[in-house]
């Protein structure tokens, strides 16, 4: 880059007019992409937690999702008694039958969604050691109180802290709100006999989730468990049924990030060959007397490159800045896998606004390539000609 | 006049070609959103004196059979039939070979339906045999299933795989989404299960859409003390309370949209803008030659008018190819989004937006031109 | 006598409009020694501009040797002559064309800046040179807060940095008053008396050629040597 850097960037400072409006557009679409990216980035991170490949699920044999999967607890005891089942500080296996169930809830903008409840003893939370309340405390079996992830609790006015709610035939009080890490931010969890007990289903748990002590040996149990005929359970690990559930839902909003990003690209490139064909088309003149001075044509291409690509960079991160208050606004939608709500706060990571950035750049390296191209193809004659 | 403003667009086709590209591409994503929030909004097939009645903690529960007989002796209502959503598994796990299916009691399942369109024979056949299923014409046609062919689904929300063999084939002109699911015998299922007498929804037929409130409230009150409390709504309402679900994701489509529309009055514009400015000297020529303020602004201003209406024509065109391929790509993953297309409203608002774009863009640089003097605008030409 | 800094030999130069051919110089052949000021001049069209291109080594003869400092450009691409016309070629414009976003001293550094200089000796050089142009008080003023002959100056300044071989001149009184112009042609005719730069110089004014010592007249694609000027 033999061409002085202050020439690109004063001249786009000049046609400001122009460069502004062409910065503007370009940032428009860096916003949506951001927003975009970090809708799934939230999404993603709320329902991914990765989870511990010693860590078995058990479900109903054919069931996707622990929402429309139940069996009867007697299997439950079956599975407690298997071999490669690590066992907790008293001695108990380390196996937690769960309940989950939905129920209709409204959202605070009066909309309504399925919300998961899930009815837990206290192995539930030797499982899950990035369990923690946040406010209020831990609930008590038996007296109708449950928790409420953090999130659920902003975005379900009746699930606030301290409120009532009747769930099933049952009333039970918010005694606490928590935060899981992850997955079970978007769920109510109580104690498994008063879920059970309040929607008649005493007698079915929805999935079991088993500790062993190393991931072979959760492979192992994997294939007993599916090898016994009398449970009729399926079982994969943790990571694996976490990524599952994941995946279809995140992945529609990145597919819906690339294809808008691709097109409304597409409309910012036009925009950007537009203002370089403009500079390079009011600048023939002084690219002829850079060629007369002994400038390269690569030079000149290299230059108006670079002054498309600054062009870019700019309107990135500007569109990126304009996106930051997205962050950690918080949304909710339904994992149609499992049918119920999810809530998440969008998430917008440095891989997000990088993902921005480079938009930009690339948008205005594309647009401004052409031009660039033809300004260092023209005759040197022709280009002293022009006014 | 609008020989020059056309000869002035050909002129500079590139600059012509781009900022016509670029509105035409902003409409079509314009199209495209609105083609998605309109067939989110939309409930196709649904009758407004149909009522869904259901379990009130949510869809996974369901109710006792023995709401059947109560509900058929309410006043007003014609005819009422269980509906089961089975979910089950066609072929493989793909999401465009997941398609509905009911279990369903036969005899009076076409009472409630009464625009499904299927021959006599076929359903008296249907009727008699246990485990036979009857399908709409589109899906028939997307499998090349024919009469007396047999079909395997694995049971995924049930534990119980079905066999069944298909007896009938119904066509639903007006709702061409509903003719991608398939009904079966209740009774099939029931068995299976042990006769445990379970119905996820009962569906009634009303007499008239009048009556659906008073029947809606009696229905909710009729249960209200007993050991299933039940929601009752209109088809329409159950329909939507499934993207309602979908939360305000609908919000977000539509800020984007703004977005969208935003960016490109700022490229259309700033083209435009350009395209003035450099043509400063020619207008005050022109004025010289006696043409008068009029007539430069009705020059500029024709010429970003002919480029926001040519993009956007472009623009629903290609919007209205591209939204009928993501409707086939969509339908089986969100089978509202079968019903996408570019509807007339939608159209209309994109061809308004490309005039108003033409408009906004072109009224600046044309009172900038005519504002020109004279004298300036040939100093530029020296 | 020793070989001529320039030598045309039967240059020829065809432009092409559509199925037209437009000759524009036909055969000539010039002879520049070193250390001369020459003017060409000649009506609208006549070609001298183009000659002068030729010489730059912006432009290509259709046929003939043009042979500076003993290489013929003619034969040269262009990837060889961006840095041939770096090393021999002083241009200067009848507008200038100075870039308008940079200062006088960093157009007259923007040559430069394709040699490998250090900092200072840049530094050095640049002003040297608008010293010399008695710009020494103007050196951080942008073009548009100055004269058109402040200007043409700064340009012939950028023209001298890179101490070319030979300066060419298209026109530079053409846009400048009477008192500017002679300001101008002040500053050339010193470079080539104090420094002996060669210099060709394309003009109409009669009152710049005036100052040549070697002036030729270029009509109808022919040249035609008029008279041997003051000196």
């Amino acid at each position: 880059m033999q061409i002085p850097i202050k020439y690109n960037i004063r001249t786009l400072f000049v046609r400001r007019g122009n460069t502004l409006m062409t910065i503007a557009s370009i940032a428009f679409v860096v916003l949506v992409y951001v927003g975009v990216l970090s809708l799934a980035a939230g999404l993603r991170a709320s329902l991914g937690s990765k989870g511990d490949a010693a860590n078995v699920i058990v479900l109903r044999d054919g069931a996707r999702a622990e929402t429309e999967s139940y069996f009867e607890k007697d299997k439950f005891r079956i599975l407690s008694t298997l071999p490669g089942i690590a066992t907790g500080p008293s001695g108990e296996p380390l196996a937690s039958g769960e309940l989950v169930i939905l129920q209709i809830l409204k959202r605070s903008d009066g909309s309504e969604s399925n919300v998961a409840l899930r009815g837990v003893d206290e192995v539930a939370f030797l499982l899950r050691p990035a369990f923690k309340i946040v406010e209020g405390r831990q609930f008590r079996p038996g007296v109708g109180e449950i928790i409420v992830g953090r999130r659920l609790a902003e975005r379900f006015p009746g699930l606030a802290l301290g409120k009532q709610i009747k769930l099933g035939r049952l009333e039970f009080t918010v005694v606490g709100t928590f935060d899981s890490g992850g997955t079970f931010d978007s769920e109510v969890w109580g104690a498994s006999d008063d879920l059970g007990n309040a929607f008649r289903r005493e007698n079915t748990y929805s999935s079991v989730l088993v500790r062993t002590g190393s991931p072979d040996e959760a492979e192992a149990l994997i294939a007993q468990i599916e090898g016994d005929q009398r449970l009729k359970l399926s079982a994969e690990t943790e990571p694996a049924y976490f990524k599952e559930q994941t995946t279809a839902t995140s992945q529609q909003f990145v597919v819906l990030g690339n294809a808008l990003a691709i097109l409304m690209g597409f409309g910012a490139c036009f925009a950007a060959a537009n203002t370089m064909y403009s500079h390079v088309a009011a600048r023939a003149r002084e690219i002829g007397t850079l060629r007369a001075l002994g400038f390269r044509r690569r030079s000149i291409l290299g230059a108006f490159v670079f002054e498309a690509a600054i062009l870019g960079l700019v309107a990135g991160v500007i569109g990126v800045v304009l996106a930051l208050p997205l962050n950690g606004v918080s949304t909710g939608t339904t994992n149609f896998l499992t049918f119920s709500e999810v809530t998440f706060g969008l998430r917008t990571g440095p891989q997000e606004m990088i993902g921005g950035v480079l938009l930009a750049v690339l948008t205005g390296v594309i647009g401004g390539l052409p031009p660039a191209v033809s300004a260092a193809r023209r005759e040197i004659t022709a280009l002293l000609r022009e006014r | 006049m609008f020989q020059l403003s056309l000869k002035n667009l050909l002129r500079n086709k590139r600059r012509t070609f781009l900022t016509g590209a670029s509105v035409s591409l902003t409409l079509i994503l314009v199209c495209l959103l609105g083609a998605v929030l309109t067939a989110m909004e939309s409930a196709e097939g649904s009758a407004d004196n149909r009522i869904v009645v259901r379990s009130a903690i949510s869809l996974t529960f369901s109710l006792p059979e023995s709401y059947w007989q109560r509900l058929q002796q309410m006043d007003h209502v014609l005819a009422v039939t269980p509906l089961n959503w089975f979910g089950g598994i066609y072929k493989d796990e793909r999401p465009e070979n997941f398609f509905a299916q009911f279990s369903c009691d036969p005899q009076t399942l076409l009472d409630v339906w009464p625009e499904y369109q299927i021959p006599q024979d076929q359903v008296a056949t249907w009727r008699q045999e246990r485990n036979s299923f009857i399908c709409g014409q589109a899906l028939a046609d997307k499998y090349g299933w024919k009469i007396g062919d047999q079909i395997f689904i694995k049971g995924s929300i049930y534990p119980v795989d079905l066999t069944l063999t298909l007896r009938g084939i119904y066509t639903e002109p007006n709702a061409p989404s509903a003719e991608k699911s398939i009904y079966f015998h209740r009774k099939y299922l029931e068995e299976a299960l042990g006769n445990p007498g379970q119905v996820g929804t009962f569906f009634l037929r009303i007499d008239s859409p009048d009556n659906v409130g008073t029947v809606v409230q009696h229905a909710e009150a009729m249960f209200e003390n007993s050991e299933a409390q039940v929601r009752a709504e209109t088809e329409k309402a159950f329909s939507l309370s499934f993207l309602e679900m979908l939360g305000n994701i609908r919000m977000f489509l539509g800020a984007i949209g703004a977005a969208i529309v935003v960016s490109l009055l700022f490229i259309t514009a700033n083209t435009m803008a350009m395209a003035a400015r450099e043509r400063t000297s020619e207008v005050a020529v022109l004025k010289t030659l006696g043409f008068r303020q009029g007539h430069v602004v009705r020059l500029v201003m024709f010429e970003s008018l002919a480029v926001g209406l040519g993009g956007a024509l472009v623009g629903l065109g290609l919007a209205y190819v591209l939204v009928r391929g993501a409707a086939r790509g969509m339908e089986n993953v969100f089978p509202i989004f079968g019903t996408l297309a570019v509807t007339p409203p939608v159209a209309l608002l994109a061809l308004g937006l490309g005039i108003l774009i033409g408009l906004v863009s072109g009224g600046f640089p044309a009172w900038q031109a005519a504002r020109l003097s004279i004298v300036d605008g040939l100093r530029k030409l020296a | 006598m020793s070989d001529p800094l320039i030598q045309l030999r039967g240059v020829t130069k065809v432009y092409r409009r559509d199925q037209f051919e437009i000759p524009v110089l036909e055969g000539i052949d010039l002879d520049i020694a070193e250390g001369e000021f020459v003017a060409l001049m000649g009506p609208s069209g006549s070609g001298k501009s183009t000659l002068l291109n030729l010489m730059a080594g912006v432009d290509s003869p259709t046929s003939g040797r043009i042979v500076v400092a003993g290489s013929d450009i003619a034969q040269l691409g262009e990837g060889e002559l961006a840095p041939w016309r770096h090393r021999n070629v002083g241009f200067i414009f009848q507008f200038y064309n100075l870039i308008p976003v940079l200062t006088a001293r960093e157009n007259v550094e923007l040559p430069l800046k394709l040699a490998s200089l250090s900092r200072q000796d840049r530094r050095l050089k640049v002003e040297t040179a608008l010293e010399l142009v008695g710009l020494a008080d103007r050196m951080d003023h942008y073009p548009k807060q100055l004269s058109g002959g402040q200007k043409q100056r700064v340009a012939i300044a950028r023209a001298l940095v890179t101490a070319p071989t030979f300066l060419l001149a298209d026109e530079p009184t053409g846009d400048l008053d009477a008192a500017s112009a002679s300001d101008v042609l002040d500053l050339l005719g010193q470079l080539n008396q104090e420094f002996q730069k060669t210099t060709v110089m394309v003009t109409h004014d009669p009152r710049a050629a005036e100052r040549a010592r070697v002036l030729y007249h270029l009509e109808k694609g022919q040249l035609q040597r008029e008279h041997t000027g003051a000196v």
